[in-house]
């Protein structure tokens, strides 16, 4: 028990330090309209937050300033100054007092989701009752998705239709400042359709260049040098950048073996000599595992994936258990104490995974520039946390705290307030799938639907270790599919300005093509992460070994020795 | 926290133990080389004038094992217009004087001397300075007035210094006399067996290093003159003066030719006594030379400094950590990551710590018997812990005396008679 005061103890020493100061705030995305845009909401539940968020992180892609404040806490000052504001709501009751606060307001104005028709804005639309659409624009739904038929007006103009067998129902329609978006889910299927329509909406000028990179995905300690050079090596010399997802420690959860990149020298070579010639380094984790059961570069680092929940052990040895719900505890304030105890320790967890990752890759000469989360899974708190040490994050967003599996990317590089400052490259394309019986299909179609949208990123992922299989085939002929799509701009993060920053360790990129690494990690530091890597197991095995090695030759010196004495004493008898 | 503290343990105690597996390789490889220079050392005995010697034999109180110890001395094999045995009574009440005369009559190179003045019940070490004033000789041996030396132990001493230009000092072998008297006798018996081939031929053998221990070792007058003779406020006055033969610039070699057989403890209280004594010595001299070790104008011997600070400060933490650790384990879940390594680390060390000694005692004849080996492996569990508790207690002795200022006082070590106890 005194070990754990201590740990108290010693946490409450090292909180000072740990202060986050927010290094994603100063970052921001190039040529956005300044226009200020306000997103409101009315209800809290799963599904309107993720909608929410999905506009949220559209929108900031497109807009200099935009702000998300729940209906119940917008005041009239909140309105006053924003020149458009968008209402979503699926959920009835919300305050007619606030909703009328928007009654004056002369900017435009989006409802999203069937009961935005409340707003002042809408009272002479004529809406006519739910309906289901299996098409939307040009894009045939998987999932048919749910629709409020609306009667436009005759100013009215359609922007995007949504399809029922051969009936045709508005899906975004305008009618001078007032629009509506009749679909509720939008972060889903019918997201490149939405997004692209924005631009329509909000006479927004259509970028004509596609921004795009391609991740080398999940290279960890084991990864085979050869194939990731190889495909590393094949961008470069294709003038491609090369962003290098590495995860530095990898952990066999079966034989408890943990394998670190020092461990390594011939990757970390190969590594180096890519970070050499430009490659960027992404730091994908720390281990890219949680817990006891999950194998490196499978498992979900942040994000509890058995119990579908956020990290709430620091040791990988304790059993998670579940998150009590609202209802087990007698009063709200017992609750909040629980959630926020709960959150400390997630909190903990992730600066430790962290600032971990960002020192041993420093440490071996890879300076990360950005962090992409395994599986792209985190609670929005651990969004906030990572945003104390990197402005650039890749991927996608996800979306809730109560499931991972509510995940959306936007088609823009944005700064999603749910990221607290940090600018998204979001993955859009996808991956090489071998599981997939058509991989390149795959992505062409994704990446098809991608091109609607004016100024979308490209943005996919490939595994190296396929190149053990397939050589560089796949690679090359998803690097073709992109570099065919005109005015492609491959992103370069050296011409943007973002910073990774520990106690100890500052990587800043001032958007000049140079990355500036200050470490000050000392050998106590290396030590101590030596350490809680844990590879010291490795050593003592060696000492075994060596030790048995002599052992065997200690016996071999015994059995000498009795022989030669048998000897002496066989001599001393003859002669005696 | 806990796992931290856990490495740390480990590591220490594996330092030692990897250090000693070398110890124990060098004693074997000593062991098979230290005879070959003995012919060719013979033949330069015959050819060279052999320098004058003087033994010195500081007794206390000895009345029970003078008598034998004279006679075996009476029996050396060196020329004896080359010899004196001066047997130096230090503050005795008994009869160890009158013996000594007695035998001192039939053999005139036998001189028999009392302290006194500032030199008188001061202990060992100024016993030996008062007999280095009153002699002359170029060489000087000491004995405890226990011990029984082979009849060519002197002359293989001396034969080394007078080959070993570089040898400040030439030190023997001791063996226990009364090995089979009791169960504590048997364990220390391998024990010095152990001690003399790992620590000291071992340490010779890779970094030519041995510590004077104190009986059976030769060492030159000039030395010891230059050296403005023992240092009396050390308990452990051997290891001291190894330091300052180091630090001259000699070497000590390790000469397991000349045998001595002493007496060992035979009851618990008295070796707990002695071994205090030998641990405070050894914790005094750490700390005195600690502090200077870098002005040391050797700094190989910096490297045996630092092995006792680890022997008797390190080590002893790291077993005390590890044992500490494995209680509150039993207690408490304290969440030890460290998995089958382990085990497998300390039965690794049990393995080391038997071979290791297996093959000192296969050295010596008629040791390794299937009774020692059980006496081994019962030594791991029962003599060795002894250590440790008595390594701590030395140490709150001599942290005690330090905060109160005292002076050190010497402990006799009690004798046996020869016979008692019986077999």
């Amino acid at each position: 028990m005194i070990y754990k005061r201590l740990g108290v103890l010693c946490g409450l020493f090292l909180f000072p330090l740990l202060v986050p100061i927010d290094i994603a705030a100063a970052t921001s995305v190039n040529g956005l309209d300044d226009r200020n845009v306000l997103i409101t909401y009315y209800g809290t539940n799963d599904e309107t937050l993720a909608n929410v968020y999905f506009l949220d992180s559209t929108l900031s892609g497109l807009f200099e300033h935009v702000e998300i404040i729940d209906l119940k806490s917008v005041r009239k000052a909140d309105i006053e100054k924003q020149d458009i504001i968008i209402y979503y709501a699926t959920k009835e009751g919300a305050n007619i007092e606030k909703l009328n606060l928007f009654t004056d307001f002369k900017g435009e104005v989006l409802g999203v989701g069937k009961e935005a028709k409340t707003l002042p804005q809408f009272r002479d639309w004529e809406f006519l009752g739910m309906k289901s659409i299996h098409r939307i624009g040009d894009f045939e739904l998987n999932y048919p998705i749910d629709l409020l038929s609306v009667k436009p007006s005759a100013t009215a103009r359609v922007l995007v239709e949504g399809q029922q067998f051969s009936k045709e129902y508005p899906v975004m329609i305008q009618d001078g400042r007032n629009s509506f978006i009749t679909i509720s889910s939008l972060f889903a299927e019918g997201r490149n359709v939405i997004s692209a329509a924005f631009f329509d909406l909000f006479q927004l000028t259509k970028p004509n260049t596609h921004p795009a990179y391609i991740r080398l995905e999940d290279i960890s300690p084991m990864s085979d040098p050869k194939y990731v050079y190889e495909a590393a090596d094949y961008l470069l010399d294709r003038d491609i950048p090369v962003y290098l997802a590495i995860i530095p420690v990898y952990v066999n959860p079966e034989s408890d073996e943990i394998v670190t990149l020092s461990d390594k020298p011939k990757l970390t070579k190969v590594l180096k000599e890519l970070v050499d010639r430009g490659a960027y380094v992404i730091s994908h984790g720390y281990t890219h595992m949680y817990g006891n059961e999950q194998e490196t570069g499978e498992g979900f680092e942040f994000w509890d994936s058995i119990l579908n929940q956020p990290i709430t052990t620091i040791n990988p040895k304790d059993k998670p258990e579940k998150i009590m719900t609202e209802d087990q505890f007698l009063n709200n304030k017992e609750y909040e104490q629980y959630i926020q105890g709960i959150e400390r320790i997630e909190t903990e967890y992730i600066n430790g995974k962290l600032e971990n990752s960002i020192h041993s890759l420093t440490r071996l000469g890879l300076a990360p520039t950005a962090f992409e989360a395994p599986h792209y899974t985190m609670s929005s708190n651990g969004y906030q946390v990572t945003s104390h040490y990197f402005s650039a994050i890749f991927g996608q967003i996800q979306a809730t705290d109560k499931d991972w599996q509510v995940m959306f990317s936007p088609l823009f590089i944005s700064k999603p307030s749910l990221l607290n400052g940090m600018i998204l490259y979001p993955e859009t394309i996808g991956f090489v799938d071998p599981a997939s019986s058509n991989p390149i299909l795959d992505i062409e179609k994704s990446l098809n639907q991608v091109l609607q949208v004016p100024g979308s990123v490209i943005g996919g992922f490939y595994h190296p270790y396929l190149g053990k299989e397939y050589g560089l085939d796949y690679l090359k002929q998803m690097v073709a599919l992109i570099e065919n799509v005109p005015n492609v701009e491959w992103i370069e993060l050296k011409n943007e300005k973002h910073v990774v920053k520990t106690d100890l360790v500052e990587i800043v990129t001032s958007g000049n093509g140079e990355i500036e690494v200050k470490s000050e990690l000392s050998w106590l530091t290396i030590i101590k992460d030596k350490f809680a890597e844990d590879s010291l197991e490795k050593y003592l095995w060696i000492i075994v070994i060596v030790t048995a090695i002599f052992v065997m030759l200690f016996i071999i010196h015994i059995v000498t020795l009795r022989m030669r004495y048998r000897k002496r004493l066989f001599k001393e008898t003859k002669h005696g | 926290m806990a796992n931290l503290l856990f490495y740390i343990s480990l590591i220490i105690i594996w330092i030692m133990l990897i250090y000693h597996m070398f110890l124990a390789q060098g004693g074997y490889q000593h062991f098979k080389r230290y005879e070959k220079v003995i012919p060719s050392w013979e033949e330069k005995m015959k050819k060279v004038e052999l320098p004058t010697v003087s033994i010195f034999i500081p007794a206390h109180n000895e009345e029970v094992v003078i008598k034998q110890t004279l006679t075996a001395m009476s029996r050396l094999y060196y020329p004896k217009d080359k010899l004196e045995v001066i047997l130096i009574c230090d503050n005795c009440s008994d009869g160890t004087k009158d013996i000594g005369e007695q035998i001192a009559k039939q053999f005139p190179f036998i001189r028999i001397m009392e302290t006194e003045g500032e030199f008188k019940g001061k202990g060992k070490s100024s016993a030996l300075n008062y007999a280095l004033q009153h002699s002359n000789s170029e060489i000087i041996v000491v004995y405890d007035a226990d011990n029984t030396p082979e009849r060519r132990a002197v002359w293989n001493l001396v034969m080394g210094l007078v080959n070993d230009p570089n040898a400040g000092a030439m030190v023997g072998k001791f063996r226990v006399i009364n090995a089979n008297h009791t169960w504590l006798t048997k364990f220390i018996n391998i024990e010095t067996i152990c001690f003399q081939w790992m620590a000291q031929a071992g340490r010779y053998y890779w970094f030519n290093i041995t510590t004077i221990p104190g009986t059976n070792f030769a060492i030159r007058r000039e030395i010891m003159e230059q050296l403005g003779g023992w240092d009396t406020s050390a308990l452990a006055e051997d290891t001291e003066l190894t330091i300052r033969v180091y630090n001259l610039g000699y070497y000590i070699r390790f000469f397991p030719a000349a045998i001595t057989w002493e007496q060992e403890p035979e009851t618990f209280k008295v070796w707990w006594k002695q071994r205090t004594r030998w641990a405070r010595g050894n914790q005094y001299v750490v700390l005195k030379f600690l502090g200077k070790m870098f002005s040391l104008k050797h700094k190989k011997i910096m490297f045996d400094i630092f092995y006792f600070f680890f022997t008797y400060f390190l080590f002893f933490f790291g077993v005390i950590l590890s044992n500490m650790i494995f209680i509150c384990n039993l207690f408490f879940d304290l969440d030890l990551q460290i998995g089958n390594v382990a085990l497998v680390l300390w039965g690794m060390a049990f393995l080391l710590f038997i071979t290791e000694i297996m093959i000192s005692l296969s050295i010596e004849s008629n040791q390794l018997s299937i009774k020692n080996i059980l006496y081994v492996i019962g030594m791991y569990f029962t003599y060795s812990q002894m250590w440790i508790v008595l390594v701590v207690y030395a140490l709150f002795l001599e942290i005690k005396r330090v905060l109160r200022k005292e002076e050190q006082v010497w402990y006799k070590t009690e004798r046996f008679k020869v016979g008692e106890g019986g077999k």
